[in-house]
This record gives C-alpha cells, structure tokens and sequence, in this order.
C-alpha cells in the first residue's frame, strides 16, 4: 500500500472560516434549549462569533499561506474580502431579530443559517482549490434557498425560494461541469495549474479545447452568483421575494463572494485572455445597460436595488475585463463599498417593511417628517450608490473608470460613466422623494430600533469616510493585487 | 489473479445462505393469514394501486432524508476505520482526529433534529384529526 502523506496544516489560514462554523454550531445547540422566540443569546453568540473571525482573518494580514494539502491559502484579497463578508454578516445579525419579530417570523434557524452561509462565502474566497470553492459555493447557496424561503406564509417568498434553488441548483451543476473538465484537461483541480496547463497545450488538441470550455462554464455559474446580465433574471423576483433582511445578506455577501472567485478564477486564467476577455466584454455591458435602464421603470424598491445590482456587477465586470493593477484595485474597493451600501439600504427598506408599509418608491414618499434618521441615512445610501462625492461609491467607480482607460477599454469606460448617470436618475429620484411630501395621509410613526441605529451609523461612517480618505483601503487593496500578481506563496505542507 | 477475489465470492455465498435462512424461515414458520391488504406489493405503506399524484404524510420525505445522512455517514465510516490499522502509528491520530470531526457534526445534526422532534412520527394537528375521524365513524 502507497504510503499516506498527513499534510503539514497550518491552523491560522482557516481559523476564522472554522471560527465562524464553530459558532454557528453553538448557535444551533443553543437554539434548541432557549425559550420560543428568545433570540437575542443567538445573536450575541453569532456577533462574538463574527467578531472572533475578524480579528483571525485581521491578524493574517500580509501572509500568503498555502496550505492543507494546498487546498485552503490566506493571502490579502482573502482578508480584504472576507472582512467586507464578516462585516455585511454582523450588520444584518444586527438589525434582523427585530424585522422577523414584527413579521411573525421567529424562526431560530436564522441565525445558524447565516452563520453557515458566511462560512461558505468565506470558504469560497479562500481557496484556489476549486472544488473547496464549489464546496463553499454550496454551502451558501443552500442556506440562501432556506434564508429566502423563511416567510413561510408567504407565496411571494416561496415562490422565490422554489425559483432561486431550481436556477441556483442549474447554475452550480454548470460549474461543476466546468470543474470537472478542468480536472480533465490538466489532472487537477487548482487554478493556479490553468496557465501553466494553458500554455503546454496545443492548440487544436483536447486540453486545449477542455480548458475552454471548462472556463466557459464556470464563468456561466458564477456569473449566475454574481448576478451578471445574461445570468441575472432570478435576481428581482428572488431580491423582492425574501424576507428584507435576508436580501440585505444575500445582496452583499454572494456578490463579495462570487466576484472574489472570478477575479483569482479570471486572473489564473491571464494567458487565455483573448479568449474570456469579449465574452467578459459583452457580459459586462449588458449588465450595466440591462440593469441601470430596467431599473429606472421599476415601482418597488426592493425591485429597483435587485436591477441596480446587475448595473453594479456589470461596472464589476469592468474592472475584470481591463485587468489591470487600478482596475482590479477598484474591483477590491468597490466590492468592500458595495457591501457596505448595500446592507444599509435594504436595511432601511426591512425598517419599511417591519411596519407593514409597502416597500414601493411611492410609499417612501416623505419619509423625511415621520423618520430623519431612517430619511437621512437612506438618502446617503443611494447617493454612494449613485456613485457622488464624497462616498465610498464615487471612489469605487473612480478607480474603475480609471482601470478601464488604462486597459485601453474606453467604449466600456464611456458606457460605465453613461449607465452611472441613469443609476443617478433613478437613485436621486427616490432620495428627492424621501423629502418630498408625502402623497396620502402618512402611515402610523414607528420607532428606528436601537440595533439598526448602529448598524446605519456603521453604514454611514464607513462610507463617508472611505468617500473623504479612501487611501488607506485603496493602498490595501492594491497591495493585495500585486502580491496575488506576484505569486509568491509560501507553501506550507509536508511531503 | 483471480485468487483474489474469493473472499468476495465467499461474501455472495454468504449474502445467499443469510437470505434464503431468513425468507425460507419465515415462509416455513411463521402462520399464514392472508388480508388484501398483506398480499399486495409493498410500496412504501402507500396504496400500490390508484393516482400517483395523491397527497401522503411529508414525513416520508423528512424521514428518508435524515435517513441517507446517517447512511453516507456509515458509508464513509467503514473505509476510514479498515484504513487506520494499515497506517503508520504517527498518521494514526490525524485520520482519527478528521473522522472524529466528521462524526461530532454528524452528531451535532442528530441532537439537534432529535430536539427538534424530527423523528417522532406523530404530528399532533394530524393526530388530532385522526382521533376525531374514527370518534365519528
């Protein structure tokens, strides 16, 4: 018998993804013993969780570790990506208890699939290894079907459950398939062996034409996650369908995810540019134009945040297309921006629909006179979304939009800053209608509870100050790319 | 060589000798009473015969799924423990240290859907209605 090689582990690469599943089990133990419906314990289990992961994953800042057989790594895009996932997680863990509260929804299994789906997310990002990605990939997309399907009483939500699982469970057998016509074309199923593999091959032979199309077919799946446009039609009815809070998780963290796979998958995969770059090309500017323009005639605004959210991944794919250092920087930031942006405005739009007010643009009308704080943070959430100084979300397009003249990609440059004007369209509309007055007699007044107050003023601060200093985070950003261009990796496993 | 695989061929003989034990016993011994209801084939305690598209407890679907984990989990276990003994002593403790990872959150599942009630057959609305059904007839 072939002797069995026990792997040399270091611990600390996968210490806040085995963090965050440690406490979702606690979370899932402790639910079990607790009264019905008392779920603050959980939710302070799941913070100290998340909280615990942060400072691992922070304390792995600078390494660039391989590890567990070369299955798992940590380097400063992992870091970067999985705080902006621990962070959104936090935030939603935050505001969510009081929003099933008032929607008679006091499912305890919340909490724990929350948790599971962060430890996916965060999984995904933290391999090169693709099945461990798919492995991650899995894990969050499973908690998400349950998360959106949590209104139990609800057609809408079922409906969107039954819908996401059925597209998601296609969408993942594609990439699979990709997966497994990788392995066939180079024996492994590392991306880091697909330019080497890329390169020996001929064109014309099989590897050649296998590690074609695998690439085509991961690309499908994952611009399904990612919510990219010919990939994007589950996204409003899934976005509208759930229950608010689980959109604010969903929105944020699988888009983080699924774009930090394509950019290490698209990046591995530097020597097949001429192939994947039209295709990415095209991908990108039917996102921005499908989702900015479909977005302007949307009534509802859970609606209207699902087709910007295509817009946003469409000015996403630009910054993968140009493929360059600015570029992929503003991928990194925009993605850490975006989270941030995200959380808050369906965030609010939970408070909306914690009251029984509908959730449509109409329905927001003056805000401002029942609710300042709730108006106010609103308002600076769709101005960073709309991309307007001094946010976050400016800085985010800025480097995009500079990547992209620098990749010599200019019609996609020109698009990007036209498609950001629709978005502000339709963004401002709804923050001039926040101060407007409001149409009929205004629904009851309610109270913005605690836990979302600090969740917004998070939301706020971060974007605000990411919009007045956004060096430190750019420079960090920038750093993570170049290390991950560099290569070096310090492997740790022992033969 | 062909040697080798005798002991699988002694597993087939085994498997053959154990069931027609068990059928052949129970046909010899056990007492016939025959009912409609015990000669038709069995199909999973539903009525073989009718609409296939009728309603039937959800239950099914919960028990069968819970039943294929702990079946993957047996599945997996039994070449993991055939493994151990082959292996040097200092590989020993990391193959026992992932089974037993493996096996903690296959426990950790299995309180947790004992807790939540899954395996108790009886749903209480439905029992109730049961009760009330024969009550009247």
């Amino acid at each position: 018998m072939e002797a069995l090689n026990i792997p040399q582990v270091e611990w600390s690469a996968l210490l806040p993804v085995l963090t965050v599943v440690g406490a979702a089990l606690l979370v899932l133990i402790l639910e079990l013993f607790l009264p019905r419906g008392q779920h603050t314990p959980l939710m302070l289990v799941g913070l100290l969780g998340l909280g615990l992961a942060g400072y691992f994953q922070l304390a792995l800042w600078g390494a660039s570790l391989v590890t567990w057989a070369e299955t798992a790594l940590s380097d400063n895009i992992a870091v970067l990506l999985n705080l902006a996932i621990l962070v959104s997680s936090g935030l939603v863990l935050l505001f969510a208890d009081d929003y099933l509260r008032a929607r008679n929804m006091r499912y305890g299994e919340f909490y724990p699939l929350l948790l599971f789906a962060t430890a996916g997310a965060m999984l995904m990002i933290s391999s090169t290894n693709l099945m461990v990605v798919f492995l991650g990939l899995e894990v969050l997309s499973l908690s998400l079907y349950v998360l959106t399907g949590l209104a139990r009483a609800e057609v809408r939500s079922e409906e969107a459950a039954l819908k996401y699982f059925l597209l998601g469970a296609f969408a993942s057998a594609f990439f699979l398939y990709g997966i497994a016509l990788l392995y066939g074309a180079q024996g492994s199923v590392d991306m880091r062996v697909i330019s080497a593999s890329w390169v020996a091959s001929m064109p014309g032979k099989m590897t050649n034409a296998l590690l074609v199309a695998s690439l085509a077919l991961m690309l499908v799946g994952l611009g399904f996650k990612a919510a990219l446009a010919p990939f994007h039609m589950w996204t409003p009815d899934v976005y509208q369908g759930a229950p608010t809070v689980a959109t604010a998780y969903m929105a944020a963290v699988s888009k983080v995810a699924a774009f930090g796979v394509l950019l290490r998958l698209l990046s591995a995969a530097m020597p097949m540019l001429d192939l994947w770059s039209p295709i990415m090309w095209a991908i990108a500017l039917l996102s921005m134009l499908v989702g900015n323009l479909v977005a302007l005639i949307q009534r509802d605004a859970k609606r209207m945040l699902a087709y910007s959210s295509v817009g946003h991944a469409g000015y996403l794919a630009v910054g993968l297309v140009s493929m360059n250092m600015t570029s992929l920087t503003g991928v990194l930031f925009y993605l850490v921006a975006y989270a941030l942006m995200t959380v808050g405005a369906f965030g609010v739009l939970s408070l909306m629909a914690r009251a029984g007010d509908a959730t449509t643009v109409d329905a927001l009308r003056g805000l401002a006179r029942r609710q300042p704080f709730a108006a106010f943070a609103m308002a600076i959430l769709m101005l960073s979304l709309a991309g307007i100084p001094p946010t976050a979300g400016f800085w985010g397009k800025w480097y995009l939009f500079l990547g992209a003249l620098e990749g010599g990609q200019t019609l996609l440059a020109i698009v990007l800053a036209l498609t950001s004007v629709v978005g502000a369209a339709y963004y401002l509309r709804l923050t001039f209608s926040l101060y407007a007055d409001a149409l009929e007699a205004p629904a009851a007044r309610w109270s913005v509870p605690a836990p979302m107050v600090v969740c917004l003023l998070i939301c706020l601060i971060g974007l605000i100050g990411l919009g007045i200093a956004p060096r430190p985070l750019a420079e960090s950003s920038r750093q993570a790319v170049e290390r991950m261009a560099n290569g070096e990796w310090q492997v740790v496993s022992g033969e | 060589m062909p040697a080798e695989y005798v002991p699988i061929l002694i597993l087939f003989g085994l498997a053959a000798v154990i069931t027609a034990v068990m059928v052949g016993g129970s046909w010899l011994l056990g007492p016939r009473r025959p009912t409609p209801a015990k000669t038709a084939p069995y199909e999973c305690g539903i009525t073989p015969v009718g609409s296939a598209r009728e309603r039937f407890p959800v239950h099914f679907y919960l028990t069968a799924m819970l039943f294929i984990i702990f079946d993957v989990e047996i599945a997996f276990l039994y070449p993991f423990f055939v493994m151990v003994r082959d292996l040097p002593t200092e590989a020993r403790g990391f193959v026992i240290g992932v089974a037993t990872a493996f096996a903690t959150l296959l426990i950790i599942t299995f309180l947790y859907e004992l807790k939540k009630g899954a395996l108790e057959w009886e749903d209480p609305v439905e029992h109730r209605r049961l009760k009330a059904e024969l009550k009247n007839q």
